[in-house]
């Protein structure tokens, strides 16, 4: 089920919203299976046959949680041997060895066969396999379960809530990736249940703003981007100006589907009163790639670092192996946004400028140079946001050859322009999208006065290096109020971007 | 904080219900007819059981035709042309797009085959 679809906004939503205040008045306990029950229905509406390998899964990882934590809270009262305890460490690692044999069955398994194939000769075959839906995501979000409870910060072992926290319908498809340790004590506070006007009004206003984003801007930019991908995938070799058109479209289109994925997942999860961690942050106004990287998908960042780069050693052994880390890191993240060497290189292609920009950042504390004026951050974030629409013609082509034909037609070895006419439109979508970027606040800063997110919105305003036209007059202007025109002003909006759902389209988040 | 939800509300009801209420009155706005046509369904007879219609023949073989139709899959049953045939005495040609060729058709060589 997708949010911005009529069954979900009309029904789906209205009955478990209201059915889990209504149960919550008599009991908390009921109230988190219902919303348990209501996300496995939302789960099952794709396809429910994989419910079973979703509950599967979760019993699995449950079961080994459940043995892992109460070996280590035993262990460390010293009630049992430590080698007893150190054997949980096996366990630990039997389980993530378990969940990513199950992902790599999934998601990877074809991309092996085929590639073993082409590279020894022979015909192995397998049969299609169904990726099912959101499997990266609910693996990653146990994974994450296992390692906090063998490192002694998972207290409370409920089922009902575990499996709430896995299956959570707000972000189940595509994350963001949670963190055990800040969800469920939501999930067991007693006024999780009780309707809070604030919370709904302010959760409402920001899914309105993300079904906005999703269907009249993310959705138009497909139409620009889409036909030119496809058509270099059959061989056309474009021009300047419509590579550039192309590759800026779907840098916009995927920052604008994500983005309203992510302030859509925040705003329903903040009408029952639970605060998902912040995702997203106006990427594209970063000044490096390391800044880009705290801004976009900022939990599947948090999960690489804590659960990849820093068991790899991190920056602790020297230079070298910390760049050798990053490098690993972002080559495994791309691979896990899916199987094929266009994502590989793309994660490679990200592992290096993070490397260079390291290597920058050393330079300069060697030569003693500073931030810079507003000019030099101005070409800073010009310079990270070409990497950035680089590394996403990769991203987006179906295969190497089609990236290399993307890029040589923004160099403009294919020529310049053959017909202005179409351009002309599309350049005229593309600059009224880029000023929306740039120029102003995002959900965050719109409703800065309230707590929207669990945690981290503190931290990102502290490492914001905007490079954007504070025109303070935008800012304060575009700040949500509770005032009756704000209200009207958004039901005009969410009326108008209902009507035009006609043309449902998935999040692009959700083949990852 | 509820009188936001409440004027939020007293715009989008009063949108949807008229919406609804056009939508209830003029048939599905999704059908094929409001979609490529914009016309209602209403209109076109979906309050009530249809009369049979007796469907002629595809004038195929006409040699002089007063409709030439090159249609889709909504012309090859022949139904509405049977109806303009009994509605106004012309004879109509129907040709499926898919199958033929404008040259055949123009040439005339089509028909005498």
């Amino acid at each position: 089920m997708l949010f911005n679809s009529y069954v979900f906004i009309f029904a789906f939503f209205p009955i478990v919203f209201f059915g889990f205040f209504q149960i919550g008045k008599t009991s908390h306990a009921l109230a988190s299976l219902w919303l348990t029950a209501a996300s496995l229905f939302f789960y099952g509406w794709w396809d429910i046959r994989y419910v079973a390998l979703l509950l599967t899964s979760i019993a699995f990882n449950y079961a080994a949680g459940y043995v892992i934590g109460h070996r280590v809270a035993r262990g460390r009262s010293g009630f049992i041997p430590t080698d007893f305890v150190s054997q949980s460490k096996i366990l630990l690692a039997s389980a993530i060895a378990v969940n990513l044999i199950l992902l790599g069955y999934f998601k990877y398994a074809n991309f092996f066969v085929t590639n073993l194939n082409h590279l020894s000769g022979t015909s192995l075959n397998l049969d299609e396999i169904i990726l099912p839906l959101g499997i990266s995501f609910f693996t990653f979000t146990q994974i994450a379960f296992l390692v906090d409870t063998y490192q002694g910060k998972v207290n409370e072992f409920k089922f009902v809530h575990y499996t709430l926290f896995v299956t959570y319908f707000p972000h189940l498809i595509a994350g963001p990736v949670l963190h055990h340790k800040e969800m469920m004590p939501q999930f067991a506070q007693r006024n999780v249940c009780k309707l809070n006007w604030e919370n709904v009004a302010v959760g409402l206003s920001i899914f309105v703003l993300g079904l906005t984003k999703k269907v009249l801007i993310a959705d138009s930019l497909a139409e620009l981007a889409t036909p030119i991908f496809n058509d270099v995938a059959v061989g056309w070799q474009p021009m300047l100006l419509e590579a550039w058109v192309g590759a800026l479209a779907y840098s916009l289109q995927l920052y604008f589907d994500f983005s309203a994925y992510s302030d859509m997942a925040i705003g329903i999860s903040l009408m029952f009163n639970v605060r998902l961690p912040m995702n997203f942050n106006s990427p594209y106004k970063a000044t490096s790639i390391i800044d880009f990287w705290r801004r976009w998908h900022m939990t599947l960042s948090r999960f690489l670092r804590d659960y990849l780069y820093i068991p790899l050693g991190g920056s602790r052994h020297g230079k070298f192996r910390r760049y050798l880390n990053l490098f690993i890191t972002m080559l495994l993240g791309g691979l896990w946004h899916g199987a094929g060497w266009t994502f590989v290189i793309w994660g490679a292609l990200h592992g290096f400028y993070l490397m260079v920009n390291h290597t920058w950042l050393g330079f300069k504390e060697k030569m003693g140079w500073g931030e810079g004026g507003r000019l030099v951050k101005l070409g800073a974030g010009a310079l990270t946001f070409l990497a950035v629409v680089v590394g996403w013609v990769f991203f987006r082509a179906d295969s190497f050859t089609s990236a290399m034909t993307m890029l040589d037609g923004m160099v403009g070895m294919n020529g310049v322009l053959d017909h202005w006419a179409p351009i002309r439109d599309a350049l005229k979508e593309i600059i009224l999208c880029l000023l929306l970027v740039f120029i102003f606040p995002n959900v965050n800063e719109i409703f800065s006065k309230y707590q929207t997110t669990c945690d981290l919105q503190n931290n990102i305003r502290s490492i914001s290096k905007s490079i954007s036209i504070k025109i303070i007059d935008i800012f304060q202007l575009l700040q949500w109020k509770s005032s009756r025109y704000v209200a009207w002003v958004m039901g005009f909006i969410f009326s108008y971007s209902v009507s035009e759902l006609t043309r449902v389209s998935e999040f692009l988040y959700f083949q990852f | 904080m509820r009188n936001y939800i409440f004027h939020f509300l007293s715009v989008v009801i009063p949108i949807y219900l008229v919406a609804f209420l056009f939508g209830w009155w003029a048939e599905p706005l999704y059908g094929d007819l409001t979609r490529t046509g914009k016309w209602t369904e209403r209109d076109f007879g979906r309050n009530a059981i249809q009369k049979p219609i007796q469907i002629k023949s595809t004038g195929r073989f006409l040699l002089n035709p007063d409709i030439l139709v090159l249609g889709d899959s909504f012309a090859q049953e022949n139904i509405w042309q049977s109806v303009v045939t009994k509605e106004t005495g012309y004879a109509v040609q129907t040709f499926d797009y898919g199958k033929c060729v404008f040259r055949s058709i123009v040439t005339g060589h089509f028909a005498k085959s």
